[in-house]
C-alpha cells in the first residue's frame, strides 16, 4: 500500500490511524489513473484476435466488479455506477458467449473510461469518446 | 439504603436474577478483534481506518484462505469480508469458518457491492449474521459492527458462565474436590478405560474419625476447615493429574487411582494417614489432631477388572472401611475386591500387620 508503506521526511512511516479520510480517499484518486490505464488495455484486448472472448470478459467482469465496490466505498457513485453497467455487460456477454466487439460492453467501457478521466483530471470526456470510438 | 448507581450508558445486557442463577454481565472492556477480508488494498486501508476510530483491533488478509490460516494463529470475534475474492471467495469463507471448530462464536459480516435480494438472501445463508452493501456509511458500519461486538461479548459470558457452573456442578464448594456427581459419573469411565487397557483401578474410602464429636465440640465452622485441610493433604499424597478426590459424603471421601495396584493404594493410603498425623491442624478453634479410617482396594486381573462393577468396587472399599473403623480407626484396611476381612492387611500408626 504505497500510501502508508513511503517513509516521510523524517523517516517514519505513518501509521493507519495517522491518515485521514481524504488521504486515503487521495490515495484511492491518484490509484484511479492505473485503473484508466488498465481499462484501456482490457479494452484493447477486445481488438485482439489471439484473445478469446471468454477470458477477456471475465478480465472485464472482475475489473469492473472490484471497481464498482471500491468506488462505492469511497463514496463515489457515478464512477459505481458506470463501473456496474460494465460488470452487468461483461457478465451478459460471457454468458451469451458474445463475440469481442459486443456494442454494449463497447458502450459501457466508453462510459466508464470517461467516468474515470474526469475523476483524473486527465482526458476529457470528448477525448475519452474519441479514443473509443469503435475502429471502423 | 446505598445502591449502585445505574450507568444508563452501559452497552452490556444484564441479566440479573436470583442467586444461583447466572449472571450474564457483557464486558465493554473486552478487546475485539475484527479480520477485514478483501483483496482491494484501498477498501482495506479505509475500513482499517473506520474500524480503528471505533475502538477495534483490526486485522487484514486479501483472501478467503488467507483469512483461514490467520484465523488459525489469531481470535477474531468478527470478520467481515467482501463476496469475490481470488482463491476462496466470501459464501465459501462463511461456509468454512461455520464447519470450524472456534474457541468462540464468529460474527461474520460481509461487505460486498452485490447488493441484489437475492444475493443478501445467498450470504446469509452461507453463514453470514449480517450483510452490508458497500457503498453504506461510515456511521451504518460502525453501528452494524456494534451489533457484531455485543453479540460475541455475550456469547462470551454465556460461555464463561456455563464453564463456570459446569465446574461448580462437579465440585464440591466446601473443599474444592470432586462432588459425588462426579465419582458416580466419571469412576464408570476409569473403570471402563481400565478394562480397555487391561491397567489395574484402586479406590480408597476415607472417614475423618469422630467427625461429629469435632463439630459438637469446637463448632461447624472448625469441622468444615478440617474439611478443607484434609482435602488439601489428600491431594498432596496422590499424583496429579492422574488421581482424584471425591467427596462422597459429609465427612467421607474417595480417593481414586488409575493404573495402581492394591499394593501401591496402599503406599498412598499409608502416606496419607502420616501426612494427616504428622501436624494438627489449624482451625479458628485453635489446632486439631485428626486421624482417618480407610479402606483401600483395587482391581488387578482381567477377570476382576470384567466381573467387578462400578458399585461392587465402592462396596469393597466401605467393607474394608468399616473394618478399619471396627478395628479402632486411625487405620487403613487393605485388600482385594472379593477378600474377606481375615484376610486383608492393615496398616495403623506405624503398624503394618496381615491377618
Amino acid at each position: 500500500m504505497p500510501l502508508i508503506e513511503q517513509p516521510q521526511a523524517g523517516g517514519a512511516k505513518p501509521t493507519v490511524q495517522d491518515l485521514t479520510y481524504e488521504d486515503v480517499r487521495q490515495s484511492f484518486l491518484i490509484r484511479l489513473h492505473g485503473e484508466q490505464s488498465q481499462l484501456l488495455v482490457l479494452s484493447d484486448s477486445l481488438g485482439s484476435a489471439e484473445v478469446a472472448p471468454a477470458s477477456a470478459f471475465g478480465d472485464l467482469e472482475g475489473f469492473a466488479h472490484r471497481l464498482r465496490g471500491a468506488a462505492a466505498v469511497f463514496d463515489f457513485p457515478e464512477l459505481r455506477d458506470a463501473a456496474k453497467v460494465l460488470e452487468i455487460a461483461a457478465s451478459a456477454a460471457l454468458v451469451e458467449q458474445a463475440p469481442l466487439n459486443e456494442p454494449r460492453v463497447r458502450t459501457a467501457i466508453g462510459s466508464l473510461v470517461t467516468r474515470l478521466s474526469w475523476l483524473t483530471g486527465g482526458t476529457s470526456p470528448a477525448d475519452a469518446a474519441v479514443l473509443l470510438a469503435p475502429a471502423n | 439504603m446505598h445502591s449502585e448507581p445505574v450507568n444508563s450508558t452501559s452497552p452490556g445486557p444484564r441479566i440479573d436474577m436470583h442467586e444461583t442463577s447466572i449472571v450474564l454481565l457483557a464486558d465493554p472492556a473486552l478487546p475485539c478483534n475484527v479480520l477485514i477480508v478483501d483483496d482491494d488494498p484501498h477498501v482495506v486501508l479505509r475500513i482499517t481506518r473506520l474500524l480503528k476510530s471505533g475502538g477495534y483491533e483490526v486485522y487484514s488478509a486479501g483472501t478467503g484462505e488467507e483469512a483461514l490460516r490467520l484465523l488459525d494463529s489469531t481470535v477474531c470475534q468478527i470478520v467481515l469480508t467482501d463476496w469475490h475474492m481470488p482463491d476462496m471467495d466470501g459464501l465459501a469463507l462463511c461456509r468454512n469458518l461455520r464447519l470450524r471448530q472456534a474457541d468462540g462464536y464468529v460474527y461474520i459480516l460481509m461487505l460486498t457491492v452485490r447488493d441484489s435480494t437475492s444475493d443478501i438472501l445467498a450470504g446469509l445463508a452461507a453463514g453470514a449474521d449480517d450483510y452490508v452493501i458497500k457503498g453504506a456509511t461510515s456511521e451504518e458500519i460502525l453501528a452494524r459492527l456494534e451489533v457484531g461486538r455485543r453479540t460475541t461479548n455475550l456469547e462470551r459470558s454465556l460461555r464463561r458462565s456455563n464453564e463456570e457452573n459446569r465446574r461448580m456442578s462437579i465440585t464440591d464448594a466446601l473443599t474444592g474436590v470432586h462432588n459425588r456427581r462426579f465419582l458416580m459419573k466419571y469412576l464408570p469411565r476409569e473403570l471402563e478405560r481400565s478394562r480397555r487397557y487391561n491397567h489395574p483401578l484402586a479406590v480408597i474410602t476415607c472417614d475423618l474419625d469422630n467427625f461429629k464429636r469435632i463439630n459438637d465440640g469446637f463448632g461447624h465452622e472448625a469441622g468444615d476447615e478440617i474439611l478443607q485441610a484434609f482435602a488439601t493433604r489428600a491431594g498432596d499424597c496422590i499424583r496429579q493429574g492422574i488421581d482424584w478426590i471425591a467427596r462422597s459424603g459429609g465427612e467421607e471421601f474417595i480417593i481414586v487411582l488409575p493404573e495402581t495396584s492394591l499394593q501401591g493404594a496402599s503406599h498412598a493410603a499409608q502416606r496419607l494417614r502420616e501426612a494427616l498425623a504428622a501436624h494438627p491442624i489449624s482451625t479458628s478453634s485453635g489446632p486439631l489432631v485428626v486421624t482417618v479410617s480407610m479402606g483401600v482396594t483395587a482391581l488387578e486381573t482381567a477377570q476382576e477388572l470384567s466381573a467387578v462393577s462400578v458399585s461392587e468396587l465402592l462396596r469393597a472399599a466401605d467393607r474394608y472401611l468399616f473394618t478399619s473403623k471396627h478395628l479402632g480407626r486411625d487405620r487403613a484396611t487393605v485388600a482385594a475386591v472379593g477378600c474377606t476381612a481375615t484376610l486383608s492387611e492393615e496398616h495403623s500408626g506405624g503398624r503394618r500387620a496381615t491377618h
